[in-house]
């Protein structure tokens, strides 16, 4: 059979005013590598990474992310991240950032919080029930 | 130590229904809407290892930041894939495209679409 193009990962791109302030952010919080481009500051672009996933910054001058969250009954989010062990990630950086919502079950099965990062955006931590 | 595994980029729209079809038909995702026979609120993407999730907010209308960045675009999500080219080929005359195939200076060949929403996806593979 002829090779079909794949796509391999997908990775969600932030649009914020300090990509330096942001990369501090996931590194201290969140346990992110950071790459920044160029070398020094102001940085206009750095790429995240931790395990399997990354995150892309990419720098617009003052830009002020839209608060949209209240706009959908059950929030809206910006990324959703599948974790392992997500009760222990949540354990230990619950009191270190801003909990939009907490760790609980969602009717779906999946094991859920979310937080909101220094520019506003909502990450969701997932993980599916073990159905064992 | 917990592992983060994937991330899906999630996007509000107005249209999950019309959404889905658009990324069917041009991008070969498969859809799920949430509730599936009524006005969806949720759903999911999903193709090869990558999801991408919709959240619907009526009326809603993404602004458009495009242009807002110096010498290069702004974009929503960066696609890693393989046999660009091809896909690039099969794409290029169905959608819109912010910028043809080229190959960047980190030496990532890639080429960026417009979806229906306005959302900006950067396809990439690396050399």
């Amino acid at each position: 059979m002829d090779k079909m193009p794949a796509y391999l990962s997908i990775v969600p791109v932030f649009t914020v005013a300090d990509v330096g302030a942001t990369m501090n952010w996931y590194q201290t919080k969140l346990g992110f590598w950071a790459d920044p481009f160029p070398a020094n500051e102001p940085y206009l672009f750095a790429i995240l990474f931790r395990d399997d996933i990354e995150i892309m910054l990419q720098r617009v001058e003052n830009y002020q992310k839209p608060e949209t969250y209240h706009l959908r009954s059950v929030g809206v989010w910006d990324a959703y991240i599948r974790s392992s062990e997500v009760k222990t990630l949540y354990e230990s950086i619950k009191d270190e950032v801003s909990i939009q919502k907490p760790l609980r079950q969602q009717p779906y099965g999946a094991w859920e919080f979310e937080v909101r990062d220094p520019n506003g955006y909502v990450l969701v931590f997932s993980e599916m029930e073990e159905s064992s | 130590m917990p592992l983060f595994k994937s991330s899906a980029c999630c996007f509000p729209v107005a249209d999950i229904a019309k959404t889905i079809d658009w990324y069917e038909q041009f991008l070969g995702f498969k859809g799920y809407p949430f509730p599936p026979d009524e006005l969806a609120t949720f759903g999911i993407l999903m193709r090869d290892e990558i999801e991408i999730m919709l959240q619907r907010i009526a009326n809603y209308q993404k602004p458009d930041l495009y242009d807002l960045r110096n010498g290069g675009g702004v974009w929503d999500a960066y696609i890693r894939m393989k046999d660009i080219k091809k896909f690039y080929v099969s794409v290029k005359d169905q959608v819109v495209i912010m910028k043809p195939l080229e190959k960047a200076f980190y030496g990532a060949w890639q080429f960026e679409i417009r979806d229906l929403n306005g959302y900006v996806l950067v396809f990439s593979e690396d050399e």
